[in-house]
């Protein structure tokens, strides 16, 4: 073994060592980044690092979609549209047997179209459909489990920070990503309402009928953020627009809809942006490190021993694919979505395009794999949001309601790798 | 060391300038990007106004981040310890973040003052970078300190990181990172 393997091995040591203490992830990736670059080729060309790196992350203009999706989710949640999507789901779908739930996962869907964020999505629409569940005699086990799962659209459904971000390490195109994400983020909609009625059943209450006055009505208040979206995936999908100017235009456009109908005033428009700002400082920190941390993986040369490793074990292309998902979902019990695509891409990227997948098919199928992880013990982020906010249901409980769901979301990543084309399908199409 | 009244206020003070300029960064690319599709006339130097004056709000949202505790991390390892030790794995944290602020802000810093000299032009308009460079280096010169509070108060009345942060529950600090 090398003097640079040891400094490899003892970096990632000392990185996992350094996050288990609540070391902030960007910070313990760039302390680690510029502290290992600085024991190879010395201290002064690691600390100049610092003088070029973070200030080209901070100034890239094709990061900027970030924030400005962020804080179009922000807005649209302080506009309260997320009440207003579960009233016009709940008047489509009401009526059915269980509909409740299947309102649920339809307004998560439709709130993960304009916010970007699983969390986000999960704690919303807990305070949204969760009371409104209980109080049609849904389990806590059934409510609390279908919005879990929900709020996982929020990862895949476009606009997706992860996606975004994992464009940006990728060098992507993150519109293509985007448009990528459509038809798998469909796809969990309708297998996720399937699984909800099909589960559990009889379990199920009756639904609530609907007179076509109410149902027009609830869709009254949904029409304008629904056409946005709608414009934002167009304008992206035909080229008519950056996804970058797509994500300032669908911000501007938010606050002025939530302005005019008066659901948003100058302060709750400044303290979004104060609340998209924070969350944007969080994304941006992990990205610096992650740049810093790519100098240390660069000069380590750990991701070709990584490539050479996965390939030398002759399990074809697909056999190495699952060892990679596997890798994901065990990191996923310990760190989050976001971390783990910043940390982990950059080392199996190379195997992956070595192998001939496809990279944006790979984005997805990894974006997926690490959604899982929200969903499952003992992180699932998810469910200690949805925790956090129903107290008296035990995580446990929780966790049982999100089973099925997890299981939906692996028969989904089967599909999807069987079939490429499911994801490849509209990218291909795009202007 | 500020009372924590006043601190919050500052603290506040700073999260709301950054956020009117983040707003103002947001509104040039829609009105450059409307201007280009509608009327085939983009804002000159929208794409170098808009991503640094982004750079200073991100610069200075650290400000904000060091003192709320709320940047991303993994809690699962601190969660089960005694607040004892949750104490002092907070101190070391944000000890580390103290010590890569630091070196961001000197290195950056020594940038800054190259640039002042000889330093780049933003293309249309030829606007010097080094004034929106400046803001930067104060803002993480906002994060040293600010940092620096909130480990003093750690170490001082045992509060943890997550005593000023945006409550997860709601509505409006419902934002993450997935």
């Amino acid at each position: 073994m090398s003097e640079n393997d040891l400094i490899a091995i003892g970096g990632f040591v000392v990185l996992f060592l350094l996050m288990l203490v609540r070391v902030p992830i960007g910070v313990a990736m760039g302390v680690v980044g510029v502290g290992g670059f600085g024991a190879i080729v010395g201290l002064k060309p690691a600390l100049n690092l610092l003088a070029t790196s973070p200030i080209r992350t901070i100034t890239d203009f094709n990061l900027t979609l970030i924030p400005f999706f962020i804080l179009m989710g922000v807005l649209a949640t302080q506009s309260g549209m997320s009440r207003e999507l579960f009233r016009a789901a709940n008047a489509t779908l009401g009526s059915f047997r269980g509909g409740l739930s299947l309102a649920t996962i339809g307004s998560c869907a439709g709130f993960a179209a304009i916010c970007g964020s699983s969390v986000a999505t999960a704690a919303t629409m807990t305070k949204v459909a969760y009371p409104e569940m209980k109080k049609a005699g849904y389990s806590d086990e059934i409510s609390t489990g279908v919005i879990a799962a929900g709020g996982t659209l929020g990862i895949l459904i476009p606009p997706s920070v992860v996606l975004a971000v994992y464009g940006y390490i990728t060098e992507l195109d993150i519109g293509t990503l985007f448009i990528a994400g459509v038809i798998p983020g469909l796809l969990a909609l309708v297998m996720y309402m399937i699984t909800a009625r099909l589960w559990y059943g009889r379990q199920l209450p009756a639904g609530k009928p609907f007179s076509l006055k109410e149902a027009l009505a609830a869709l009254n208040g949904v029409w304008a953020i629904t056409t946005l979206f709608i414009l934002i995936i167009l304008s992206i999908y035909m080229g008519i627009a950056t996804a970058t100017e797509a994500a300032a235009v669908g911000a501007v456009l938010t606050a002025i809809i939530g302005l005019l109908r008066k659901q948003l005033n100058m302060a709750s428009l400044l303290d979004s942006l104060v609340e998209a700002l924070r969350t944007s400082v969080a994304v941006y920190t992990i990205l610096i490190g992650a740049i810093l941390f790519g100098y240390f993986l660069a000069i380590t040369r750990v991701p070709q021993s990584v490539t050479q490793q996965l390939l030398e074990l002759g399990l074809g292309p697909y056999g190495t694919l699952c060892l990679i998902m596997l890798m994901f979902i065990i990191l996923g019990c310990f760190l989050d979505a976001m971390a783990m695509i910043i940390l982990m891409v950059p080392i199996v990227y190379p195997v992956i395009v070595q192998l001939g997948f496809d990279p944006i098919w790979f984005g997805v199928i990894i974006v997926m794999t690490v959604e899982l992880g929200l969903i499952t013990p003992p992180v699932g982020m998810n469910v200690f949001v949805i925790n956090a906010i129903a107290r008296d249901v035990p995580l446990p409980t929780i966790f049982k309601g999100v089973l099925p769901f997890v299981a939906t979301d692996i028969v989904r990543l089967v599909l999807l790798i069987a079939f490429p084309a499911l994801v490849l399908y509209l990218p291909g199409t795009m202007e | 060391m500020p009372s924590q009244n006043r601190t919050r206020q500052i603290i506040l003070l700073i999260e709301r300038i950054s956020a009117i300029l983040f707003g103002i960064a947001t509104l040039v690319v829609f009105v450059s990007a409307v201007g280009r599709y509608a009327f085939a006339s983009p804002i000159p130097d929208a794409f170098d106004i808009s991503r640094l004056v982004l750079a200073v709000t991100i610069a200075w949202g650290f400000a904000s981040l060091g003192y709320r505790g709320s940047h991303i991390k993994v809690d699962l390892l601190t969660q089960w310890l005694s607040p004892a030790k949750q104490r002092i794995a907070d101190l070391f944290a944000w000890t580390v973040l103290l010590i890569f602020s630091s070196l961001l802000c000197w290195k950056l810093g020594e940038k800054a003052l190259s640039n002042f000299s000889h330093g780049e032009v933003t293309m249309d308009l030829r606007i010097p970078h080094w004034p929106f460079l400046s803001l930067i280096v104060l803002g993480l010169i906002m994060a040293v300190i600010t940092t620096l509070i909130r480990l003093s108060r750690i170490y001082r009345f045992g509060e943890g990181l997550d005593h000023e942060a945006p409550s997860l529950t709601d509505e409006s600090g419902a934002k993450d990172h997935e």
